[in-house]
């Protein structure tokens, strides 16, 4: 389960702007949930998403995951805890440009431990998401859609208990689209997993068990789904 | 998937900044390894050179006014010349034990060589190849070992390699013929003074050492002595030995040479300072540039000692490869700036000997690494400190 309470986090500007990119979030997230955060851009669902993923710092404000607190932890069990239980999957794919398809996708055991059969796992993986003849191909010979998938697949590595999407389906066309999100419903029924995904396409709200939207970093009150 | 693939792949994805840094990092060891040579044959070469200066000093018997000859060393002091009495062979030790004083190598007068009449007037001097530093600056150090039954020849005797002398019952086979000196050395025949110990005494000859005198000794000073405060030692410590002086070239020489290595000392400084700027430079880029990269890193499960670490080893591989492409690229600068410091300053160099280029190398490659690494610590601990999800935002 996620918990945030009072969660904020802002930014001061030159000239002594002050910008409340996300401003006193109250939200649970319950465990095997498909939470989805609806909002034009700009309006703070991806600052959200890292502050649940403990990518950045709250400036106010509390991370629960599980019942523990998020920012209570050292680096290093922070970094452990991202390893094992969270899989991120950002807007823009990231994957490192001089490893191959499928070492992308093995790279998240590099810091986590007891991850057994890796290759097999890694290609099953790609198999899930359609990719597996393209193992080892480089990212730059793949689509963004390909990209994506790719991404995906690097998520769910390590096998971990909560997905967090960060506009997984921008910049796709609607078939892309569609294939990303049949395999999110996928990762999210046959884990089951926890899964918080952002994005500003209304379109996709019925694949969520629970909607939000969020406006000048304030988060709404459920929007029904 | 492993650390070490990680960085060979970033590194083989990274051509340009990988290549640029392994050439920053070549330069300095190559000019490091190869100043550090030329600087220590130059040195050897300027060392071996002064010994061709001869002795700063050399000591005689107590003064006897009917005999005495030498009054100052009108040149350079090589060879006892002439019978003067004898030295106990102990005064090589006592002279030793004086401050100031760098080697000493007892010579024994034994007699004069006749060998034709046509001829120049040659004589046989037997000294201690054990301790001589005048005989063999004229060999180019080439004679390592010389046995009792052999000698070496001034290029003035008549005698070449193979020749033999006879001498008393002494049988001695020239192995080797000194270069020229233009000095009474190239009239002289020398021999192992252990060999001259086993002819008999008075055997009418001009040698009626007993066994363990010497005829003189020859004295080396140390580097930055003064050849009057040795003087005296010698003769308040000593007793009146007569001492004869030779000119301060030696003293000169190696103050030039000191000077010399200053300037490189700190061209090198400057050149170790450029490329520790150069690599913390492009580091720095690249850890701009690899922000993104860095930050999906730590999203993924690295922790900051983990992105530090991995900057560091990066660049330590970089700056090992580095090194070892300069010392090869530090040998062929020896190997042309050798034959071009021979040629244009008509000076000898000589290669440093094994331990001595063991230590070169050690400390080249040290160079390069700690450079190459050091460089890197401050972009490494910038990324760190960076907040994972910036480092992802700025790279969109």
């Amino acid at each position: 389960m996620i918990e945030l309470r009072g969660l904020s986090k802002h930014y001061r500007l030159s000239g002594d702007v002050l910008v409340k990119a996300v401003d006193k979030v109250d939200l649970t997230v319950e465990e095997g949930e498909f939470a989805m955060i609806i909002g034009r851009s700009g309006s703070g669902k991806t600052t959200l998403l890292s502050l649940i993923g403990g990518l950045t710092k709250p400036t106010a404000g509390s991370v629960h995951v599980d019942g523990v607190d998020l920012w209570s932890m050292s680096d290093s069990e922070q970094s452990r805890f991202r390893a094992e239980k969270i899989g991120f999957v950002f807007q823009i794919p990231s994957l490192l440009p001089t490893l191959t398809v499928l070492d992308n996708v093995k790279l998240p055991t590099m810091f986590s431990r007891g991850v057994d059969k890796v290759g097999e796992k890694a290609l099953a993986l790609l198999e899930m998401v359609g990719l597996s003849e393209k193992a080892h191909a480089y990212p730059s010979q793949l689509s963004v859609g390909q990209q994506k998938r790719v991404a995906l697949a690097r998520a769910l590595m390590n096998g971990p208990e909560i997905v967090l999407a960060d506009e997984p389906t921008s910049d796709l066309d609607k078939a892309t689209e569609l294939e990303i999100m049949r395999l999110i419903e996928k990762v999210h029924e046959e884990g089951p997993r926890t899964l918080v995904m952002v994005t500003h396409n209304l379109e996709l709200v019925n694949y969520a068990t629970r909607v939000r939207t969020m406006d000048n970093g304030v988060l709404s009150k459920s929007a029904g789904q | 998937m492993r650390e070490a693939r990680l960085i060979i792949r970033d590194l083989r994805g990274t051509r340009f900044r990988t290549i640029s840094v392994l050439i920053s990092v070549a330069v300095l060891v190559s000019l490091f390894f190869s100043t550090s040579v030329l600087e220590a044959g130059a040195r050897e070469g300027s060392l071996a050179g002064s010994e061709k200066f001869g002795a700063d000093m050399m000591i005689l018997p107590p003064i006897l006014p009917a005999t005495f000859s030498y009054e100052y060393a009108t040149g350079p002091i090589f060879v006892v010349e002439r019978p003067e009495g004898y030295l106990n062979g102990s005064v090589v030790d006592d002279l030793l034990r004086l401050p100031g004083v760098a080697a000493a190598s007892p010579q024994l007068y034994v007699a004069d060589l006749n060998r034709s009449s046509t001829g120049p007037p040659s004589r046989l001097v037997a000294f201690d190849p054990g301790t001589d530093f005048v005989v063999r600056a004229w060999l180019n150090n080439t004679l390592t070992g010389l046995q009792r039954d052999e000698a070496v020849a001034g290029p003035d005797t008549d005698l070449s390699v193979g020749n033999e002398v006879r001498y008393d019952g002494l049988g001695l086979k020239v192995v080797a013929v000194l270069h020229p000196t233009n000095t009474s050395l190239d009239q002289t025949v020398l021999f192992p003074i252990q060999a001259a110990y086993t002819l008999p005494p008075l055997s009418g000859s001009l040698n009626s050492a007993k066994g363990g005198e010497v005829s003189a000794v020859m004295v080396k000073l140390a580097r930055g002595a003064s050849l009057r405060v040795v003087e005296s030692e010698v003769k308040n410590e000593l007793g009146s030995f007569r001492v004869v002086e030779a000119s301060g070239l030696v003293s000169r020489v190696i103050v030039d040479t000191t000077g010399i290595a200053s300037y490189e000392l700190l061209a090198e400084v400057i050149m170790a300072a450029s490329v520790f700027l150069l690599v913390a430079l492009v580091f720095s880029m690249t850890t701009n540039e690899r922000g993104r990269q860095l930050g999906v890193m730590r999203s993924l499960g690295a922790t900051r000692r983990f992105v530090f670490v991995n900057v560091l080893k990066e660049a330590g591989l970089v700056a090992s490869v580095g090194s070892a492409l300069g010392l090869v690229l530090g040998e062929v600068v020896v190997t042309f700036g050798k034959r071009f410091l021979v040629a244009t300053f008509n000076t000898s160099l000589m290669s440093p000997d094994f331990s001595d280029s063991l230590s070169l190398i050690v400390r080249s490659v040290a160079i390069g690494i700690i450079t190459g690494s050091v460089a890197s610590v401050i972009p490494a601990y910038r990324v760190t400190k960076r907040d994972p999800y910036e480092a992802i935002r700025k790279g969109e």
